[in-house]
């Protein structure tokens, strides 16, 4: 398929032009490169296939009166090292008359690469059954890659003829193929998955559509399949007890849905919009160690309402309404490896009000409240309400300024049954964690957008965010496990974060300058309750920094004959975890600082030349040099089996840093 | 008499339209009339006054005050009524009138290139990249969707002609969003981990992070965010805890937590310690 699709779609490409002549443009671009990569490969092209090889690209566009095609082809192309075409290479057709009815046509691969050269002791590596004796470290050792290669195809058509009705229809494939990492508590041992799924989906819709109403009805469906079935077996190490495990893999499953819309619009400049939808996923799994049968049947159901007023110039007003239900009917089993099965529901709902009043001086004033509360079939936030205003102001008096403010304000309460019992150790008294506690909520935004010259624009924007949950009961005070007082709060505390991002771009004569600086600053508070040795309560401060900058130019050096490019971007991150106990804590062994967590720097510099040969011929030569130093306290000394941790890796994600050159040469015809 | 009336404007707004919509405007903006005839609206049959309007008045008195304009600046509502007079019946656009984009003035031309470009389709992502700049760093971040390699565009998961959920996504749920493309994560399992059959966004940044595989944090503290009160979960690494330390521990190098819980999204394997329940197989 990967090959005989370019050729063809390029085929049909040059026959069609040479056909029409006159009615039809575009280009052909054949090209060549050169890649140099010392370190991660793997990390240099996470999405891409890029290597030494031959590279093109093609499209097309046709139209006669009122018919029109289009054609694309982009990553076509040869991967030299590999002996194979490239793994990211994408197609398109798009057709139709206007007004009357379009199509689409579509494929298109995107690989993503997460670590070459992973070894393994086991066997088998790619299917279902990994076998070996992972214990003896001194097998020669498996290589592989942890890469997969997703590849989508399919078609679409949408129709009216002119008339108010109107059809859709959508089908596509989705097939993923590859291996990635896990890890597993039998043997500490980590394992190369097989990835083999395939999703195929239908889409249909059909409705009426006027002016004033469109109402809409639509289906989707859509069935996943793992062809290397539910699950992996493999060999425990030795030194665990051996025998055979059993690792779940993602079961088939098939997924329903219906929808409807219905838009109206009404008097007084309004639009009432309102759509709800219900979503049925099953399945059926043999429970191969207890033989037991699990059908899993989950039910989504949504209804939503908005009513959007303008009913004298400077108001605007939007009422809105949101209702989703998730609602667990799958088997519930009674005793499944010693424990009952739970089932896990949640039902959503959210109301408010968005005001915007436009007052002199071209300023526009907002504000706007919405609660939301969520019930769960979860012990620790069995009920959740928020309550979030907002203000905003903004200003466009000058042409060449904008200002923008913003503050939102969330409050959040909760509800929790967490108990301690000796059943269900895993809770303690009214311990509820952060995604469902309570929490109060502030953010800021600031913009300005402004161009003070013609030539010049510059754009500015900080972001503040801080959660807070210190006020939230985040746990008992007394130890489920020793009945020892708690003196902290548990989980994390608060998180704040500074952003802020800055943009310009300016043109004198023939240059154009494109710059842009990004910050990032966060902090989070935790703390914790040891239990496992030494019984005391600690803290912990993260700081994680991010900043990234860099600088573009354009040249036009001989208008329409000789262009340059050129760019540079640096980026900088860097992390720490600063530990605090107690002075009445008894370490059992002492803690240090993490000092360097998800530290990375990354710069990338580009030169291209484009060269019009003649008015139809463009050539383009350029370079690229990128490299990437990654240091973190947790990968530091990375080993594959280390006796004193007991765990067997295979090297997944082990060390991304590298540094890439890459020289290219493309030419292109345009007719 | 309001039907004669009718006839004639009928008539006139005919005339003038054959009048001023090809060759006059031609005569003073001759390259935009060129891109026009060469574009997707000039092909699909579509003159100056479809979208600027009459231009009689113009004709005689060339000023940017008499003719509706697109430029920047303008007026937001009254540039978009001159697009919504062909595409309001669009369904795609049926959330229009209730979205965000509208309700912050966006106009149309803020994001699609009438003239410049032969099809003004959104140039995704650096359109979008050019208001939401928060979202242009994450998808630059060390782990991010493949959004700048263009492989996944900003309008496979939001419409920006509006949708009834937050963030205009276009699905009815976050995690109905998600598992259009991952639909292995759809389960049912059964053991499912609450967190995450809730909202994928409690653990996952889909632009952009600082840390591995989207996380809006490095592991075990994501995990002990919410995992800080029972057995090993509760205990402090620090960075003697990895390869390199004196007190090396399983649950910090590496892929920490996930060295022995990978089932994380949901496993059907029986309970156990390990077990399934404990996502360890």
């Amino acid at each position: 398929m990967r090959y005989i699709l370019p050729t063809f779609l390029a085929m049909v490409c040059i026959f069609t032009g040479a056909a029409f002549a006159d009615d039809v443009t575009g280009t052909i671009g054949l090209g060549g490169q050169y890649l140099n990569v010392r370190g991660d490969k793997a990390k240099f092209n996470e999405y891409g296939d890029s290597d030494s090889g031959v590279t093109g690209q093609f499209n097309l566009d046709y139209s006669f009166k009122n018919y029109y095609l289009s054609l694309d082809g982009k990553n076509i192309g040869w991967n030299y090292n590999k002996a194979a075409g490239l793994d990211n290479q994408s197609y398109t057709l798009n057709g139709g008359m206007y007004e009357l009815f379009k199509y689409s046509l579509f494929y298109d691969e995107t690989p993503h690469n997460i670590t070459f050269g992973a070894k393994s002791a086991y066997s088998g590596i790619g299917g279902n059954n990994l076998t070996n004796d992972v214990s003896n470290t001194a097998l020669p050792l498996n290589s592989f890659d942890y890469r997969t290669v997703r590849t989508t195809y399919g078609g679409s058509f949408e129709g009216s003829f002119n008339t108010p009705f109107f059809f859709g229809a959508k089908v596509d494939r989705s097939e993923i193929k590859g291996k990635l990492p896990t890890g597993t508590a039998f043997g500490q041992v980590e394992l190369p998955v097989p990835i083999n799924y395939s999703t195929e989906n239908l889409y249909l819709e059909t409705g009426y559509r006027t002016r004033n109403v469109i109402f809409k009805v639509d289906g989707t469906l859509s069935e996943f399949e793992n062809h290397n079935g539910p699950w992996l077996s493999f060999e425990q190490p030795s030194t665990f007890g051996g025998g055979t495990i059993n690792y779940t893999l993602p079961p088939d499953n098939t997924y329903y849905k219906v929808g409807g819309s219905l838009m109206l619009r009404l008097p007084l400049n309004s639009s009432f919009v309102v759509s709800g939808s219900y979503a049925k996923l099953e399945n059926n799994q043999n429970l191969i160690e207890t033989g037991q049968n699990f059908k899993g049947d989950i039910n989504n159901t949504s209804i939503s309402a908005a009513l959007a007023s303008n009913p004298f110039s400077p108001l605007n007003l939007r009422l809105f309404y949101n209702f989703f239900e998730r609602d667990n009917s799958s088997t519930i089993l009674a005793d499944y490896g010693g424990s009952p099965t739970n089932r896990y529901d949640y039902i959503k709902q959210s109301t408010g009000i968005d005001i915007g009043y436009r007052l002199p001086a071209k300023t526009k004033a907002d504000a706007g409240y919405e609660y939301q509360s969520v019930l769960r079939t979860r012990e620790d936030g069995t009920r959740t309400r928020d309550h979030i205003a907002y203000v905003q102001i903004k200003n466009s008096f000058f042409d060449w300024m904008s200002a923008k403010v913003r503050y939102q304000h969330l409050i959040r309460g909760s509800d929790t049954a967490s108990a301690a019992t000796a059943a269900d150790p895993f809770f303690i008294d009214n311990f509820r964690r952060f995604d469902v506690a309570d929490k109060t909520q502030d953010k800021v935004k600031v913009g300005l957008d402004f161009q003070p010259l013609d030539n010049l624009t510059l754009g500015v924007e900080y972001d503040f965010k801080h959660n807070s949950y210190d006020s939230a009961l985040l746990g008992s005070n007394v130890n489920f496990y020793d009945g020892s007082p708690l003196s902290a709060l548990l989980g994390v505390q608060s998180d704040t974060r500074h952003e802020i991002y800055v943009d310009a771009n300016y043109i004198v004569s023939i240059v154009k300058l494109n710059s842009f600086f990004d910050l990032e600053l966060v902090d989070r508070e935790m703390n914790a309750h040891e239990i496992e040795a030494g019984n005391f309560d600690w803290s912990s401060k993260r700081q994680d920094t991010s900043y990234s900058y860099g600088f573009k130019a354009d040249v036009d050096i001989l208008k329409n004959v000789l262009t340059a490019q050129a760019g540079w971007r640096y980026e900088k991150a860097y992390g720490s975890n600063d530990f605090s106990f107690p002075a009445s804590a008894v370490l059992p062994v002492p803690v240090q600082n993490i000092g360097a967590l998800d530290n990375f720097v990354r710069q990338t510099i580009t030169a291209k030349f484009g060269y019009n040969v003649t008015k139809q011929i463009l050539v383009d030569f350029g370079y690229t040099y990128e490299r990437l130093k990654y240091d973190d306290d947790a990968w530091s000394g990375y080993q594959l089996a280390d006796p004193t941790l007991g765990l067997i890796l295979t090297g997944a994600y082990a060390n991304p840093t590298y540094e890439a050159h890459l020289v290219f040469l493309n030419l292109t015809y345009k007719f | 008499m309001p039907r004669i009336l009718f006839l004639f404007a009928s008539a006139l707004s005919l005339f003038a339209g054959a009048a001023y919509a090809g060759n006059m405007c031609k005569e003073c903006h001759e390259d935009i009339f060129a891109k026009h005839v060469s574009s997707l609206h000039g092909k699909a049959g579509k003159d100056c006054e479809s979208c600027h309007g009459g231009g009689a008045d113009h004709v005689a008195n060339p000023s940017k005050t008499n003719i509706i304009t697109f430029a920047k600046g303008g007026n937001a509502k009254d540039q978009n009524k001159q697009c919504l007079s062909c595409h309001d019946s669009n369904q795609n656009l049926m959330s229009w009138d209730t979205s965000l984009h509208k309700q912050e003035d966006i106009a149309c031309v803020a994001c699609h290139t009438v003239h410049d470009s032969p099809k003004p389709f959104a140039k995704e992502p650096e359109v979008c990249f050019g208001c939401h700049k928060d979202i242009r760093a994450l998808a630059n971040n060390f782990s991010h969707h493949p959004i700048i390699e263009g492989k996944v565009k900003c309008s496979a998961c939001h419409n920006p002609h509006g949708t009834m959920t937050k963030a205009m996504i276009k699905e009815e749920s976050v995690n109905q969003l998600c598992y259009k493309c991952h639909s292995d994560k759809r389960g049912p399992f059964v053991w499912e981990h609450p967190p995450v059959v809730e909202n994928c966004l409690t653990c996952h940044n889909p632009h952009g992070a600082k840390s591995g595989r989207l996380l809006n944090e490095k592991l075990p503290t994501l995990c002990e965010d919410c995992h800080a009160e029972f057995d090993h979960t509760s205990i402090p690494y620090g960075s003697n805890s990895g390869f390199n330390g004196g007190n090396k521990r399983p649950e910090f190098v590496g892929r920490s937590c996930l060295n022995c819980h990978g089932a994380i999204h949901g496993s059907s394997a029986p309970a156990g310690s390990p077990g399934g329940n404990l996502f360890q197989r």
